[in-house]
């Protein structure tokens, strides 16, 4: 219903119900790290170690208010924990130990994965021109959206193509993944290449202004030449084309 | 003046702020694009529509409140209440990060091999193998950023660089986007271990392409990158 699309994810309260907001944020993740221990893992090597041990995240709170004083930053939020859960977006802050042996805080966004698909007519790659609200514009792009299923979301990909430029898919190829943000989110692309038959009217709630076909030239073009900037649909027409589908 | 019983009283002030400070981040380019509710009357009216519809399905009411609703450092994270084009009122999340929307990455190649590093990614709790890319700081121009992060990153010798426009890796939240260059370097130090670094990997283009066909290379920017360079025809 949201733009953000929805994960069927509710909230999560704690075991109980303490007092303070700190800890309200460290209850619901205790409970986070046993519902979705993937979310946590520590593989090996020199990686931001996640330490969950009482005292090893009282001693990351103490180095980060340290660090934070250096530079002048605020100390008045150094909550560990679960920071913001809705249905859509779940933000939270770790306790790590970095790579040189220094402890302290990280945070990150842990979003519902996405479905991409590159929808091809005859010879023709069929991109839709929408408003995005992240930039506060339109960008010609694949149609995408929130997966709802488990993978493989080959349903996610075929509503997309239905809502999003009324299409059904004859032929459904699965070009892998991709990762948008590695850095502090971890959401899953997961990209598809589509054969479709027909081409139908968009949702008017998606804001989609218009759909192009592209032939394949006029699309390398138009991202050589910068036109084409959404990233991900930049990696399905590479892999598309790596598989020799373009 | 103010209702106590406001679901939205806690969070809404700074978000009020956020829209003065920023206004080019609030501004409505397109009717029919998302239309972002600022005017007070309108947006406290929407929020008690949506709050009455959460409050029907049993969800919390502040759900349906404008707000900054998660601040650190580097970033908010907004809560706006829009209005789609067919009419219906809802909320989009939003990340704004505060040194400015731009940060760079680069693909260095050095002779006929590409320079990939191996790092340790937080969001994914795993290793993924990448370009160079940093932050941006607001003010700084992005190729002099690109020869830093070359430098930090990588130790790098830098021949030339190329700009190649731009990506945007998650444009449904975020205004973020990464200036793209390509550099031809003499040659590389050592990695900056203090970053979460492990190694430099080199591959020529092919082995690149078979890497990013079977799963391996899967960071969207790097790919992105890529995919602009090969298209150019600079590799």
């Amino acid at each position: 219903m949201s733009g953000n699309g929805a994960a069927g994810r509710g909230p999560r309260p704690g075991a109980h119900k303490p007092k303070s907001g700190a800890d309200r944020a460290l209850a619901a993740y205790r409970s986070l790290t046993a519902e979705r221990g993937e979310l946590f893992s520590n593989p090996p090597g020199r990686i931001f170690e996640i330490l969950t041990a009482g005292k090893d995240i009282r001693r990351a709170q103490q180095a980060a208010r340290k660090a934070r004083r250096q530079h002048g930053l605020s100390t008045t939020d150094l909550r560990v924990g679960v920071l913001l859960d809705d249905p859509y977006l779940l933000v939270m802050r770790d306790a790590v130990r970095f790579p040189d042996g220094q402890v302290g805080l990280y945070n990150r966004i842990v979003a519902p994965p996405n479905v991409v698909v590159l929808p091809v007519l005859g010879d023709r790659v069929a991109l839709i021109y929408r408003f995005r609200h992240g930039t506060r514009s339109f960008h010609y792009e694949a149609p995408r959206g929130v997966a709802s299923g488990p993978h493989p979301y080959e349903d996610d990909a075929r509503r997309e193509l239905a809502e999003e430029i009324g299409a059904e898919a004859a032929e459904l190829v699965d070009l892998g993944e991709l990762h948008p943000y590695s850095g502090i989110c971890n959401e899953i692309m997961r990209l598809y290449f589509a054969r479709i038959n027909r081409i139908g009217e968009p949702e008017l709630h998606e804001s989609i202004a218009r759909i192009t076909l592209f032939s394949a030239r006029k699309l390398e073009q138009a991202i050589a030449g910068g036109a084409i900037t959404d990233a991900p649909t930049l990696a399905a027409t590479l892999r598309a084309r790596l598989r020799g589908l373009l | 003046m103010a209702d106590p019983d406001d679901p939205c009283l806690e969070v809404s002030a700074s978000y009020r702020r956020l829209a003065a400070e920023l206004p080019d981040y609030f501004s409505n380019p397109d009717p029919e694009g998302l239309v972002i509710l600022t005017g007070e009357e309108e947006l406290r009216s929407a929020e008690a529509e949506i709050a009455g519809r959460l409050a029907a399905s049993g969800l919390p009411r502040d759900w349906g409140c404008a707000g900054i609703f998660y601040e650190d450092a580097w970033i908010y994270c907004l809560r706006d209440v829009v209005r789609f084009p067919d009419g219906k009122l809802g909320t989009h999340h939003r990340i704004i990060h505060k040194d400015g929307p731009e940060s760079v990455a680069i693909l260095p190649r050095c002779q006929d091999r590409l320079v990939l590093l191996r790092h340790f990614r937080h969001g994914l709790r795993d290793w993924a193998l990448e370009f160079p890319r940093g932050g941006g700081e607001r003010g700084r121009s992005a190729e002099k950023l690109a020869r830093e992060e070359l430098r930090e990153e990588l130790g790098a010798e830098i021949i030339s660089l190329r700009p190649l426009g731009l990506v945007y890796p998650q444009n449904n939240l975020m205004r973020t986007h990464l200036r793209l260059f390509f550099a031809e370097i003499s040659g590389f130090g050592s990695v900056n271990k203090a970053e979460g670094i492990a190694e430099v990997r080199t591959v020529t283009v092919a082995e690149l392409e078979r890497l990013i066909d079977s799963d391996v290379v899967t960071d969207s920017t790097s790919v992105a990158l890529f995919t602009r360079a090969r298209l150019r025809g600079l590799l």
